[in-house]
């Protein structure tokens, strides 16, 4: 297509392109150029000066973290509460918005914008009440109480991602079951939910991406606990380690480094389910 | 923030904060007469929960924990560090729940992390007024007590006044300050030789509020020691008072001679370690215990200088920082009442001492501090203070917002962007309407 | 006209039901009359409906009664009525903490539609490093917030990269306590904002680029228009589903940002920097006022429902308007 020539002004844009790129990679640069900075006064020099000796060492003092929340135990804790979150918002999200959308009518319009509403309401209001509650359950510090937190607070959003791809899958399928003498049960699962693998992709990395990287709600919740997730274990070291940037930066790092991973693995799905709206 | 959050984290690292280890006390108990009195060996398991330590050292108690269960080694020792920022709330809760540690590190006062009158009121703290040990207890441990009944064993002894660099002082050609207008003038010498006098972290309430503590030793507190009493009893508010009007403008005198670091609103405590580590600061406002570790990291020699203002020289502030609580719902009282047994004598004394750089209680007292401390220039006062019983860190009785305000009223007094009146004001607003 | 954000969409902003395509070969008229046990049970929404109320819908409630109380958390509540909203209308930080929550919503929307349309424009299909470059810019969107901040909070320190930058330029004298400044401290929160999340912008602005056929622009280049002309009356018409998309996402995003605020700043100084989610979390579990803290909680949310109701209103007036 005569559009898609390559000319002089084409790789003067791409240019200026690559130079901004370069300009928001430098964050980047810097992390892992302070976090091998040797201790002393070298971290107070040239930021983009590269260290005179590399100090691998600086990653295994943050991975040790403090006496309590080390890196490893925020892992853990965060890995726990995003994945059996991520599982019970999948099943209960995915029920209820087939119910939702395959009973249809009044009632259903009315869950839907109640569900709507949920997206948007900030989390502060609630937390209030829900502190004093869960403390009064015993359910401050602990995983279930996290995981509960999270099932409820994420419900709208994935009943809203589920119910969206819903509306636009046939009922054939369900229809030819349905003659064929299954029970509702059975034909939500055996034949609707594989159906549901794309939207199901979008929840799990959505949600997943959401809860792992909170920082407010766990910092209220599992606070000080020995359940605290990486954010709170990081603004915990930082808070500790006030002067050590190159520390400080390691820990960054290593807390980073997976979602890297994550990210180059799995983009095309991230776009593809922040931008399925677009269509023509 | 909490008010002395900054003060516990404790470093090992070649560049420490100004917030390490704390100071310990000694009591000079004889060897815990609780072991002795034991018929039959205790053995079981205790809870401590402390403020967690970062980097490798271990927290205070969890190096006693270590030594008590050397001496006994059939008492386990459960350690539970809890970070600083979360320490209140988690104890607390816990402890409201009927659960809870056996022992808690806890606070002189109301207003702190874990504060022990505070806690004792709301009767999560026990009253240890009949323990074998209180005899030795020092008398401005006053925090502890609320009335007849003590809410903790007071362990370390803080000194709050201005670290300085002698070879700085010595290169500006001036003497340690101790009334305003030698201070000022101390600030210009260090600007024309290239230098600043005083480091503040501007984004740091805890420190702008040390500034103004130093200034308020001064200005109101080395005339009427008891101003927080007459306070309590709203005899006297923070706006009216001529001496808190003095201080505050006392430091807005500072600011515009120049005396804090370029970029200071927004420095944080790496600012105070880097300027005073570089040789370009002369001195930092701070509690004193990391001045070893300072030392050793930056290879300088400090010392200290005590409370300059309008008043005149007002000598130091201090206060038994940390001390250990007993929880009233406990399960294993003859145990933990072990450890605090242990606590108070001479060996676990020693322990605190030998972890923490710090003096006793007595030797303050008694004018003999270790040189390796850099107490040298505020001994005298140390002592003088320490004898009348004038010494104190008024924060820990006061509630955490009124602190607060005083904080990051005085980061608003550097930027311009509030008054003086406007945050004495805003320090008896938060002093009565925050009912904790 | 397409259909405005097609409800097919995981993040369609439009709240209606529209009838799926009737691709099927069954009827569904005829079937949806049929009663009896095999429909599928209302019952099924019943753990999801009600983990959602318990800890979402209700406890807003009760948060909402809170804020016409004086309570310290523990222990009984007092009635206050009105009392916290006038002690809110009256402190100068709460309002600079509402005034500031709106600038940086504001100003977040606009430069983060405005530079990630840029860039998802810039990155036309002819350039070779555009799959890379599209990656740079939007892997940023997965990071923690809290976490890259502090990456942020060392180059906007005094002695950090950025005042070095600045003073290898020669422009000392507008070197500045970023972090520290009454003016600053809230935009460097934008810059932290804009760093981190222009790429999902962009990358939603390249997917609505994508689906404008270049048919339409080849034409009107024939035809003589310029390229100017071109990106006015058709490209950016086309780009509407993304760009109210986009709207809503920024908007709702930045009026609640907190993590940032809390590793740049901590609010300061002296509450310059402080917003509605910041003053709440400070009020509530740093003060213990917990009515005072739910009264600006109240108002945060409020004002959040104004905002995305009006934005929700907008969208669905569009799509009834090119329905006709």
């Amino acid at each position: 297509m005569s559009h898609f020539r390559y000319t002089p002004r084409t790789f003067l844009r791409e240019c200026s392109m690559v130079l901004i790129g370069l300009i928001w990679l430098i964050p980047f640069f810097l992390l892992i150029n302070i976090s091998l900075k040797p201790g002393g006064f070298e971290v107070y020099g040239s930021p983009f000066q590269l260290p005179s000796k590399p100090a691998f060492g600086n990653y295994s003092t943050a991975w040790q973290g403090s006496a309590v929340g080390s890196l490893g135990h925020g892992f853990v804790s965060s890995a726990i509460i995003t994945f059996i979150s991520v599982f019970f918002l999948i099943v209960i999200g995915s029920l209820t918005a087939y119910t939702i959308i395959r009973r249809g009518g009044r009632g259903s319009r009315i869950l839907i914008v109640l569900f709507t509403f949920g997206l948007v309401l900030p989390v502060q209001l609630g937390t209030i009440p829900l502190y004093a509650e869960m403390h009064e359950l015993g359910l401050i510090g602990t995983y279930s109480g996290m995981i509960l937190l999270y099932v409820g607070l994420l419900m709208p959003v994935t009943v809203f991602l589920y119910a969206g791809f819903l509306r636009s899958l046939p009922p054939d399928y369900e229809e030819a079951a349905r003659v064929d003498g299954a029970s509702p049960l059975r034909i939500f699962f055996r034949v609707v939910f594989p159906l549901l693998r794309p939207a199901t992709g979008t929840v799990a990395i959505l949600c997943g991406l959401i809860i792992w990287n909170d920082f407010f709600t766990p910092l209220i919740f599992l606070g000080g606990s020995s359940h605290a997730t990486l954010p709170v274990v990081i603004y915990g070291l930082v808070a500790g380690l006030g002067t050590e940037w190159n520390i400080i930066f390691a820990a960054v790092a290593i807390s980073i480094a997976p979602l890297i991973i994550f990210f180059i693995f799995a983009q095309r799905q991230l776009i593809r389910g922040y931008t399925g709206g677009i269509k023509a | 923030m909490p008010i002395t959050n900054w003060v516990r984290p404790r470093r090992t690292l070649a560049i420490a904060a100004l917030a390490s280890a704390s100071l310990s006390v000694s009591l000079a108990a004889t060897d815990a007469n609780a072991s002795a009195k034991k018929s039959k060996p205790l053995s079981g398991t205790i809870t401590v929960a402390d403020l967690s330590s970062s980097g490798n050292n271990l927290s205070p108690l969890a190096a006693e924990a270590k030594a008590f269960m050397k001496k006994y080694p059939k008492i386990h020792v459960k350690m539970e560090e809890i970070p600083d920022a979360n320490y209140n709330a988690v104890v607390k809760t816990a402890l409201q729940g009927g659960g809870g540690p056996d022992l808690y590190r806890s606070s002189a006062g109301t207003g702190d992390n874990a504060a022990a009158q505070a806690f004792g009121r709301a009767g999560l703290a026990a009253n240890l007024a009949s323990e074998p040990w209180v005899s030795k207890i020092p008398p401005n441990a006053a925090g502890y007590y609320v009335g007849k009944k003590l809410y903790g064993l007071p362990m370390d002894f803080t000194t709050y006044a201005y670290i300085y660099n002698v070879a700085d002082l010595q290169k500006w050609g001036v003497k340690p300050p101790t009334t305003l207008s030698q201070a000022l003038a101390y600030c210009a010498a260090a600007k024309s030789h290239g230098g600043v006098g005083f480091a503040i972290a501007g984004a740091v309430p805890a420190n702008t509020g040390v500034y103004a503590m130093l200034l308020a030793q001064s200005d109101v507190y080395a005339k009427q020691p008891t101003w927080d009493s007459l306070r309590a009893h709203g005899k006297v508010r923070f706006a009216t008072s001529k001496g808190w009007n003095q201080a505050l403008n006392d430091f807005l005198k500072m600011n515009s001679a120049g005396c804090f670091e370029p970029g200071a609103s927004g420095a944080g405590f790496d600012q105070l370690t880097m300027l005073l580590g570089s040789q370009q600061a002369g001195a930092v406002g701070s509690p004193t215990f990391s001045i070893p570790t300072i030392e050793s990291a930056a290879h300088l020699t400090l010392n200290t200088f005590g409370a300059f203002g309008s008043g005149g020289y007002g000598g130091v502030l201090g206060n038994f920082g940390n001390g250990v609580s007993l929880n009233p719902h406990t399960k294993h009282p003859m145990l933990a009442q072990a450890f605090l047994g242990f606590l108070a004598a001479s060996e676990g004394q020693h322990v605190f001492a030998v972890s923490d750089d710090a003096p006793s209680f007595n030797q303050i007292k008694g004018g003999a501090i270790p040189s390796g401390l850099g107490l040298s220039g505020v001994a005298k006062s140390l002592k003088t203070q320490a004898l009348a019983g004038t010494i104190s860190w008024p924060p820990a009785s006061w509630n955490q917002a009124t602190y607060a305000a005083l904080g990051q009223g005085v980061t608003g007094l550097m930027t311009g962007q509030t008054t003086v009146s406007a945050v004495l004001k805003s320090m008896d607003q938060a002093w009565t309407n925050n009912g904790e | 006209m397409p259909a405005l954000l097609d409800s097919a969409s995981p993040v369609s902003a439009s709240g209606e039901g529209t009838r799926p395509p009737s691709g099927g070969r069954v009827p569904r008229l005829g079937l949806r009359r049929t009663q009896g046990p095999r429909r599928v049970p209302w019952l099924w929404i019943v753990p999801g409906l009600l983990v959602a109320v318990a800890i979402q819908f209700y406890p807003v409630i009760s948060g909402s009664y809170y804020a016409f109380t004086r309570w310290s958390g523990v222990g009984p509540s007092h009635w206050v009525g009105l009392h916290n909203f006038s002690l809110i209308f009256s402190d100068p930080q709460a309002l600079g903490s509402l005034e500031h929550t709106i600038e940086l919503g504001f100003a977040f929307v606009v430069i983060a539609n405005v530079l990630g349309l840029a860039l998802a424009v810039g990155l036309g299909r002819a350039l070779k490093t555009r799959n890379f470059i599209r990656a740079l810019f939007f892997a940023p969107v997965v990071l923690t917030p809290l976490a890259t901040s502090y990456i942020w909070a060392y180059i906007f320190q005094y002695t950090g990269p950025l005042n070095g930058f600045l003073s290898a330029l020669g422009l000392q004298s507008v070197e500045q306590a970023w972090l520290g400044s009454p003016t600053w401290a809230l935009w460097t929160i934008l810059v932290v904002l804009v760093w981190q999340n222009t790429g999902l912008s962009m990358v939603i602005y390249l997917a609505g680029l994508q689906a404008i056929p270049a048919e339409l622009d080849e034409a009107a280049a024939v035809d003589g228009a310029s390229s100017w002309y071109r990106f006015r009356r058709v490209t950016l018409p086309m780009l509407l589903p993304a760009i109210l998309i986009n709207l809503t996402l920024t908007m709702v995003y930045a009026l609640r940002v907190f993590d940032q605020i809390l590793a740049l700043t901590n609010g300061g100084p002296f509450g310059a920097s402080d917003t509605l989610a910041t003053e709440v979390w400070k009020q509530t579990f740093v003060n213990n006022n917990y009515g005072y803290g739910a009264a600006l909680a109240l108002l945060l949310t409020v004002l959040v429902l104004i905002i995305a109701g009006a934005q929700f209103g907008f969208v669905a007036w569009f799509n009834r308007r090119s329905a006709r």
